[in-house]
């Protein structure tokens, strides 16, 4: 008949599930940066190990049943594993137009663009809403927000005039930012005070 | 062992009909049958459930047909079109592909084939046809009220945020319906594992419970993963949890993948139990045994395992990363070479076959083709260059109804004219049998291979208008489909002739090896008299005589 | 026992040709031993795609928690660390009391094997009713996605995917532990009527598995849920 676990080895089964657990607490608090996570998630798995092998009886139990328990971890892990792989090298290639729609798109050469009007660049309002304001905004979820690019730039223009041109990667939940150079420095210089000013202007984000 | 054919004996079969204690007549009413434990019966019961959904399906493939014969959306307006290529989906995928031959012929033949008095868990296979059945209900429902419109793939947002139609009663209804297909393969599982007949290792057992093997794993691993998301539709489209909704930082994209890690391993889940309906008619079709039997049970586990790492070849221009999406396309690459070892290895064996005209190896051997042309097309998808092309085109509409119709329902159909005689004790006319799966297999490629022309040309699937110029193929595979339908019609009508006057059909009518045709037909209640003892490798036709008793 | 046996055997109306069989041997297996392996393999089975389903949620977590982290270091901050520790504590105990259950059906002690499924059941109301508590201080709260949701003042708006994990990973783990509630209590009644014997305990073990893996679940839910980022919340 199947194996029969003196008490003993149950409370101490126990007893180690409590220590581990007060264990997984004391250390949630201690400042290990990312080392946070591996090691919570090295204690749950210590913890659920230890009511598989014993409390479940495995420890005891048929080579197959040990063979379905790991099994099961590696499709587990598989879901896990390649679904983050689309998730972790998204934005790694990254082509001089993008691989964004945005990239794709024809763009018009800075040639075939009229040379801005005055009161084109007195008023950028409308070039802002069809060009930048479509990303960035106050509530934009899909690039950094207004207020976000002020805390950054405050009120270098050249600076924002120059990450337009030459879009750079640094953060992985955007989509790359595509250049805007075929607007021309007058309408990016002209876009890019509007956009600090209505970051300065704008009452503090809530 | 000899590999060379055996020349079939002539056919011994009984006078009248075997009026001995069976199966079927052990007992009457309506009680004996919605509450009973016995497989066989259970079987049949699906019989008719799936039955039922494919001629539902059947119905909403003829109305899309019929709106595609004219290239304007005359017939039905677009979002009635919308809710018919859903819920035609959504039926024969849940309600039929899914279930039929595992429930239907798995059911019948596990116990049998291994030499059990039933599954390990009877009450439990029972329960699994009311799951099914309850869940085919909340679809049911969805339908009389208008149908669903998001496509069987429910794809958010839309599915989640804009559709207006009762997405999540038909979520319900998956849901449940998921519950059977994961207790009765827990149910093969436990059978094949712990109640083999002494003597029956696992390389002596007909490659048909190897497929099923393979294919319940498949149900236990990934239908949970499919429960969960359609879960999460419905919570999402009730709560507005917003997990697949970019407005408040959800990944509609994610959705497709959480629904693609089932759907993908789904399709194994319809096509392996026709595969291994195959390797069983090759082997008595051919009356040889399989050849590279290993190769063949392998293959079976190694497209269980594989085809859980390739799903997101469905989303290769969802916007997943380039990268990702070359891993996957290798991937889907090395799923095909277990079904070419399959392949190969079906004609491997027909060669110096004793090859036997009868309706079960016309459909085998429409499967045969069938499933090449869907294999190969599924390469072509599986490249990502041509798949930014083909997908969501006609191409692969007629890329998975290659395999599906002309892989799985051949199977299906193959499965049911071989083992009729068994669970029926009845032969059907054989003339009307080769007839309707030439038909089938006529009417098929007239439907579907004008569809990969279509879809080449880059006509998109589900639209329900189209431009002039494609209308020559649209009419072909529409007339196409017409043929196939009587195809289908034929046998229902035969079948059930065969029911009530068919000529018996004795132990072993097509002289075949394995523990069922041991048994008489129909079986017993407990399949055998006696605790059967194997002693013979499987497809052991070196025996010039075949016991046909 | 013999008595059971006798009384199954007349119950038949015939003899089986061999040895009369426990009453407790469905027909279709020659032996309880065979038996009991096929139901632990079933069992077995049933919690492994238990797991997967879990796994999809868990898969939703794993990409939001990488792309969130300050929604997930505020929405953790918002969970009551002192109850999910007692309810891990409750817990665990009940799968204590769970595997002496089992053993004392395993060592045909009748009475230590109701006193602690009683145990287990109580520890597992315990645990829910904690549950129901942090769920009301949610509500107070405003923290319900869906329900009163309402981003407060200097949070986040990506807290809300995080609150739906926590409500939709306890919900799903508290609706298992019903189902354990009720499995426990058809356990119970069963034992109470004496049908569990050395020879014959499947349904204690099969019950005790399923409740091992509830805990399972819960001893992972509990760092992935009330641990995150607690460091730099102690300023």
């Amino acid at each position: 008949m199947s194996h029969i676990s003196p008490k003993s080895t149950y409370y101490a089964i126990f007893g180690a599930l409590m220590a581990l657990t007060a264990l997984t607490v004391y250390v949630a608090f201690q400042h290990l940066g990312w080392l946070n996570f591996p090691v919570a998630i090295t204690i749950a798995f210590l913890k659920a190990s230890l009511v598989v092998l014993f409390f479940m009886h495995v420890k005891y139990s048929s080579k197959l049943t040990k063979l379905l328990v790991a099994s099961t971890f590696f499709f587990l892990a598989s879901l896990f594993g390649l679904t983050m792989t689309d998730y972790m090298s998204r934005g790694w290639l990254t082509s001089p137009r993008g691989t964004t729609t945005a990239g794709m798109l024809p763009k018009l050469q800075a040639a075939e663009l009229p040379a801005a009007s005055a009161q084109a660049l007195a008023n950028p309002q409308p070039l802002f809403e069809a060009t930048c304001g479509s990303c960035h905004s106050f509530t934009t979820k899909t690039a950094p927000t207004l207020a976000e690019i002020h805390n950054l730039y405050s009120n270098d223009v050249e600076k924002v005039v120059t990450w337009a041109k030459a879009p750079q990667r640094k953060r992985m939940r955007f989509e790359p930012m595509p250049s805007f150079a075929h607007l021309g420095d007058a309408r990016l210089h002209a876009l890019a005070n509007y956009m600090l000013q209505q970051a300065a202007q704008a009452p503090p984000a809530p | 062992m000899d590999t060379t054919a055996v020349a079939r004996a002539p056919l011994d079969t009984p006078e009248t009909a075997d009026e001995r204690p069976n199966y079927l007549n052990a007992e009457y009413g309506w009680k004996s049958w919605l509450f009973t434990l016995d497989h066989k019966r259970i079987a049949l019961l699906y019989l008719i459930s799936v039955t039922f959904f494919f001629a539902l399906g059947g119905t909403f493939a003829a109305i899309i047909r019929l709106e595609l014969l004219t290239p304007e959306g005359d017939l039905l307006g677009p979002d009635t079109y919308n809710r018919v290529f859903t819920m035609h989906g959504i039926i024969m995928v849940f309600f039929f592909l899914i279930p039929a031959i595992p429930a239907v012929l798995g059911n019948f033949l596990v116990p049998i084939m291994i030499g059990a008095k039933d599954l390990a868990m009877p009450r439990l296979n029972l329960a699994s046809w009311y799951v099914y059945n309850l869940g085919g209900l909340f679809t049911l429902w969805a339908i009389v009220n208008g149908g669903v419109d998001t496509g069987w793939t429910f794809y958010t947002p839309f599915s989640t945020t804009y559709s207006n139609t009762y997405v999540v009663p038909t979520a319900i209804g998956i849901f449940i319906t998921g519950f059977s297909s994961i207790l009765t393969g827990l149910n093969f599982i436990v059978t094949i594992h712990r109640m083999r007949a002494p003597g029956m290792t696992w390389f002596r057992m007909p490659l048909f419970l190897w497929s099923t093997y393979a294919t319940s794993l498949i149900n236990v691993l990934g239908t949970p993963v499919i429960a969960i998301t359609v879960l999460l539709v419905a919570a999402e489209r009730i709560f507005h949890f917003g997990f697949f909704n970019p407005a408040v930082g959800g990944d509609p994209v994610l959705f497709q993948h959480l629904f693609w890690f089932y759907s993908h391993p789904a399709v194994y889940i319809m096509v392996l139990p026709a595969m291994g309906v195959v390797s069983e008619l090759v082997a008595a079709g051919c009356r040889k045994p399989v050849f590279g039997y290993s190769f063949v049970a392998f293959s079976s586990l190694a497209i269980a395992v594989f085809g859980f790492v390739v799903w997101a070849h469905h989303l290769f221009v969802a916007g997943i990363s380039p990268y990702s999406a070359m891993v996957f396309s290798f991937l889907s690459f090395a799923v095909a070479i277990p079904s070419a070892v399959k392949t190969f290895n079906w004609t491997a064996t027909m060669y110096k076959g004793a090859i036997w005209w009868k309706s079960p190896m016309f459909y085998v051997f429409g499967f045969m083709g069938l499933f090449l042309v869907g294999g190969l097309t599924g390469l072509f998808l599986a490249s990502l260059g041509l798949d930014v092309h083909l997908h969501d085109t006609y191409f692969v509409v007629a890329h998975f109804h290659y395999i599906m119709v002309g892989g799985a329902i051949m199977g299906f159909f193959a499965g049911l004219h071989y083992y009729w005689p068994k669970i029926t004790g009845r032969m059907y006319n054989d003339t009307l049998g080769k007839l309707s799966a030439v038909l089938v297999f006529v009417g098929f490629n007239l439907t579907f291979f004008p569809q990969f022309i279509l879809g080449y040309l880059g006509m998109p699937r589900r639209y329900h208008a189209y431009p002039p110029e494609f209308q020559v193929f649209n009419v072909l595979s529409s007339a196409g489909a017409s043929v196939l339908a009587i195809g289908y019609l034929l046998p229902v009508l035969y079948f059930t002739y065969s029911i009530f006057k068919g000529q018996a059909a004795g132990n072993n009518p097509w002289g075949a090896t394995g523990l069922e045709w041991t048994t008489q037909s129909p079986p017993l209640p407990e399949n055998f008299p006696d605790q059967p003892v194997v002693t013979e490798e499987a497809y052991d036709y070196s025996k010039r005589e075949i016991k046909v008793a | 026992m013999p008595d059971a046996l006798a009384a199954h055997a007349e119950a038949h109306g015939h003899s089986h040709g061999h040895a009369a069989h426990h009453p407790d041997l469905q027909h279709h297996f020659e032996t309880l031993e065979q038996q009991k392996e096929a139901s632990t393999l079933g069992m077995w089975i049933f919690i492994i795609q238990e797991v997967m389903f879990f796994g999809g949620l868990l898969a939703a977590y794993m990409l939001y928690r990488i792309w969130y982290p300050t929604a997930w270091s505020e929405g953790s901050a918002e969970l009551n660390i002192q109850l999910g520790g007692l309810n891990t504590v409750v817990l665990i105990l009940s799968s204590l009391t769970m595997a002496l259950a089992v053993r004392a059906a395993q060592t045909g002690k009748q009475k230590a094997l109701v006193g602690f499924l009683i145990a287990t059941i109580a520890l597992g109301t315990v645990f829910l009713v904690v549950k129901g508590f942090e769920y009301h201080d949610k509500w107070v709260l405003h923290h319900v996605p869906g329900l009163n949701f309402q981003l407060e003042e200097g949070q986040v708006p990506q807290i809300a995917i995080f609150l739906s994990l926590y409500f939709a990973l306890t919900g799903l783990h508290a609706l298992h532990m019903v189902i354990g509630f009720v499995l426990m209590s058809v356990i119970l009644w069963m034992a109470l009527r004496k049908r569990f014997t050395p020879e014959w305990y499947t349904p204690v073990e099969m019950a005790g598995l399923y409740w091992h893996f509830v805990d399972i679940v819960w001893i992972f839910l509990f760092p992935l849920l009330y641990l995150v980022d607690r460091a730099h919340q102690v300023q």
